[in-house]
């Protein structure tokens, strides 16, 4: 059987996302890996696989993955609703990985993040939480 | 009897927490992403950091030696020209007037219609990165060119208060942040979670391993002991 890699994660991560019709209605921007591009809308969502280390075991390996959601948005009200939101969609969620078996996945932390200023001189605000999603697949 | 095995365990929990934390910096150091300040590599040159040259200050005490002087290999000396700086002197900030004054001297030829453009040792971020002292790190005793996000890892001792003892990894650089976890104009490049990840089982393993030691060197006890994080 051919292991399947952390793509599957990250797809059923936005799956999970878009799932959710509030949180869809609620972003502007869309959602985008690493970084949104410049002229996209307030808000929005980024993600990011932080680490996804293998545990390997007998019969198989798990993939202790960490991935940042966050969300950018003009003012901290709307940023913090949406990252409640995204808490309610991802956190403690049964996500549907292709080859793998979600073990569980949860929010572990919040970012350590806060205002910025976008290249238009704006001031944003960036919300978000790493979420550790544990799934396993046999060899 | 079983004070003084519990006592013993913790210590050698202890023990191994602090070889962890030094293992994660260790890795993290190795994640922590680099400008390209030089052209063409140059980046073959490590500096120790300050953390490893304190921790080989007792033994080298021991041997009648003074504290290290933070510097890479000795390489063959050479000037500034075309290549990569493969000498530690040229990483230097002492150093920087001379990589500056070759960069822009580099520059105004290449507004002479017809020459054809050379190699400079910096890149043209580089040169911005050295102007504006941004990319300066502090080692034990020098002022280096590149490496500060890197230079600026490091791990504490552990800390014990009561029955809790906890070490920590820290990034000193103001734009670590930024750099973990991302910012509007630029993707995150985490450098200390991936390592903490993937050094989990090792820590485990060296807070073990310490632990048995420290029950064998204490007691004739054959205990198992299990460590999770």
């Amino acid at each position: 059987m051919v292991a399947t890699t952390t793509a599957p994660i990250k797809r059923a991560v936005v799956q999970a996302l878009r799932a959710s019709p509030s949180l869809v209605s609620a972003i502007a921007g869309g959602i985008h890996e690493g970084v949104a591009p410049r002229k996209v809308k307030y808000p929005f969502i980024v993600y990011q696989l932080v680490a996804a280390p293998r545990e390997y075991q007998w019969d198989g390996f798990q993939y202790h993955s960490m991935i940042d959601v966050s969300t950018y948005a003009a003012n901290p009200v709307d940023a913090n609703n949406i990252d409640a939101l995204i808490s309610a969609a991802l956190d403690e969620a049964a996500l549907n990985v292709n080859g793998q078996t979600t073990l569980l996945c949860r929010r572990v932390n919040d970012l350590p993040t806060g205002p910025d200023v976008d290249s238009e001189g704006k001031r944003i605000y960036q919300v978000g939480g790493t979420y550790s999603i544990w799934t396993d697949q046999p060899l | 009897m079983f004070e003084e095995i519990r006592q013993a365990v913790f210590e050698g929990a202890v023990a191994g927490l602090g070889l962890g934390a030094k293992h994660v910096a260790e890795l993290a150091r190795q994640k922590a992403p680099v400008r390209r300040i030089f052209a063409d590599g140059g980046y073959n040159i490590r500096f120790k950091s300050i953390d490893e040259i304190m921790g080989d200050r007792s033994i080298r005490a021991q041997l009648g030696l003074g504290p290290e002087r933070s510097r890479g290999p000795y390489r063959a000396r050479t000037t500034f020209g075309r290549h990569p700086p493969v000498h530690w002197r040229e990483r230097r900030m002492s150093a920087a007037q001379g990589l500056l004054e070759n960069y822009d001297a580099e520059m105004v030829r290449r507004k002479d219609p017809g020459y054809l453009p050379e190699k400079t040792m910096l890149t043209s971020r580089g040169a911005y990165e050295v102007r504006s002292e941004r990319a300066v790190a502090s080692s034990f005793q020098h002022r280096n060119i590149g490496g500060r996000l890197r230079g600026s890892i490091s791990s504490s001792p552990p800390s014990v208060s009561g029955s809790r003892a906890e070490a920590w990894v820290t990034a000193s650089a103001p734009y670590a942040k930024y750099m973990e976890f991302g910012t509007r104009h630029n993707a995150a490049h985490p450098f200390l979670r991936p390592a903490a990840e993937e050094a989990r089982s090792d820590v485990v393993r060296q807070v073990a391993e310490a632990v048995n030691q420290a029950i064998k060197s204490g007691t004739t006890a054959e205990i198992e002991i299990v460590v999770r994080i």
